[in-house]
């Protein structure tokens, strides 16, 4: 999965918002939509997709879906 | 060949009501829109200080016994579903069996679960019918979570309410009742996980008179071991993995699918977490019900809450084939088909 893919897959994890627009570098925590269901939200996603479990802890130090595919990558790809 | 049917359902809320906007007074940081939109809940209505889980089963059974003139005498066993019973013991169910003033010759028991109670409850009443132990069943569930929710606790506050729910299960049709046969139901338990929806103290394994202390993390209040404490992630993430396998699990057990389903009903945990079940479970949005906002999540009883409801709209109508799914503290979880 790219990273734009990826990003679209964050944006899907605001459900209760159709008209939300991420780009890979927009603090997503920044939208008024964002809460800890969100981010439980987003977690889930990127199990079901890299088969990776993202800590809390390395998850509130992402603030981007950038952020967070880096970080993926870097802890997938060893 | 011996056949269950849910016959009827009707339900009691307490009175105080608990708006969200109560609530964003009592926490100014809570803002009102952004609750309604995330939970998806308005109201939730909280017990009386002196009101017990006994008291809300008799209200409801009283509900169903006038709404749908049935005869309490026929009432053989009585199933009670708690979490907050009124005493260690004796067993809710015998008192009520009492008050009700049903037959002494009725079975009578409580059941210790959760959101997965209702299910349960069914499968119970299935068990008993099936096996010539009993023929007309009250399967209650009734809780008082609201009292067990520390008053600094703005997340279970937001989500939780009290209510209680009677229906009766009986084995033989009945043309003035529903009629809706119960199915084949699958199960699964995750004990692993009990610590992080519990409780912890009051019980015999930590029998403490002292009061507990205040737990904060940033100055934000985390929990208190004399009252409800949820790990919110750990329970969506049982969720987000578990339930999607069982409800699979179920649709094949009774040779079903997403397309000939008519109506999906889950646990009404809450509004947000409902969509992201749906989505993973690919149901389509027209034949999942949600209906929280009145109530919130009242544990075992938000399933008949919801069945009652859609009953009552028409959403639920005659020979639709429907999937129920509880799932929760436990951690355990349930589903079962019923054929209207």
């Amino acid at each position: 999965m790219d990273l734009q893919k990826f990003t679209t897959e964050v944006e899907a994890q605001f459900m209760d918002c159709e008209d939300i627009k991420l780009l890979p570098d927009t603090p997503f925590r920044d939208n008024d939509y964002f809460d800890s269901l969100t981010g439980m939200s987003i977690l889930v996603m990127i199990k079901d997709n890299f088969g990776y479990q993202m800590s809390v802890p390395d998850f509130l130090n992402c603030n981007t879906s950038s952020d967070l595919y880096n970080h993926i990558q870097q802890n997938t790809n060893e | 060949m011996s056949k269950a049917f849910l016959q009827a359902i009707s339900y009691y809320l307490p009175k105080k009501c608990l708006t969200n906007e109560e609530l964003s007074l009592q926490h100014p940081e809570w803002s009102v829109d952004k609750i309604a939109l995330k939970t998806g809940i308005h109201n939730r209505y909280l017990s009386a200080p002196d009101e017990t889980a006994g008291d809300m089963a008799m209200k409801a059974a009283e509900r169903l016994f006038d709404e749908y003139n049935i005869d309490r005498s026929k009432i053989d066993f009585v199933l009670l579903c708690t979490q907050s019973p009124d005493y260690f013991l004796p067993t809710t169910a015998c008192i009520v069996q009492d008050r009700l003033g049903l037959s002494k010759n009725c079975g009578a028991l409580d059941f210790n679960l959760g959101c997965s109670g209702f299910i349960y409850g069914l499968g119970l009443a299935k068990g008993l019918l099936f096996s010539g132990q009993a023929k007309n069943i009250l399967l209650i569930t009734s809780e008082t979570y609201t009292k067990n929710i520390h008053p600094l606790d703005k997340s279970n506050k937001t989500i939780f309410g009290d209510g209680a729910t009677a229906s009766l299960v009986s084995s033989t049709i009945d043309d003035l009742l529903w009629n809706a046969e119960i199915q084949e139901f699958s199960y699964a338990t995750d004990g692993s996980g009990h610590e992080n929806l519990i409780i912890r103290n009051g019980g015999f394994r930590n029998k403490t008179k002292k009061e507990a202390l205040d737990v904060y993390l940033d100055d934000v209040f985390i929990k208190n071991d004399d009252f409800l404490y949820m790990d919110g992630k750990a329970i969506f993430d049982f969720t987000a993995f578990e339930v999607p396998k069982l409800v699979e699990q179920n649709l094949i057990l009774n040779e079903s699918s997403t397309e000939s389903i008519d109506l999906f009903i889950f646990h009404q945990a809450n509004q947000y977490m409902l969509n992201f079940m749906r989505k993973r479970c690919k149901i389509p949005t027209e034949k999942f019900y949600i209906d929280i906002s009145d109530g919130g999540n009242t544990v075992s009883n938000t399933i008949p809450i919801a069945l009652k409801r859609a009953s009552k709209k028409k959403v639920l109508q005659k020979e639709f084939h429907i999937q129920l799914c509880g799932f929760g503290v436990g951690l355990s979880m349930g589903a079962v088909t019923l054929k209207f």
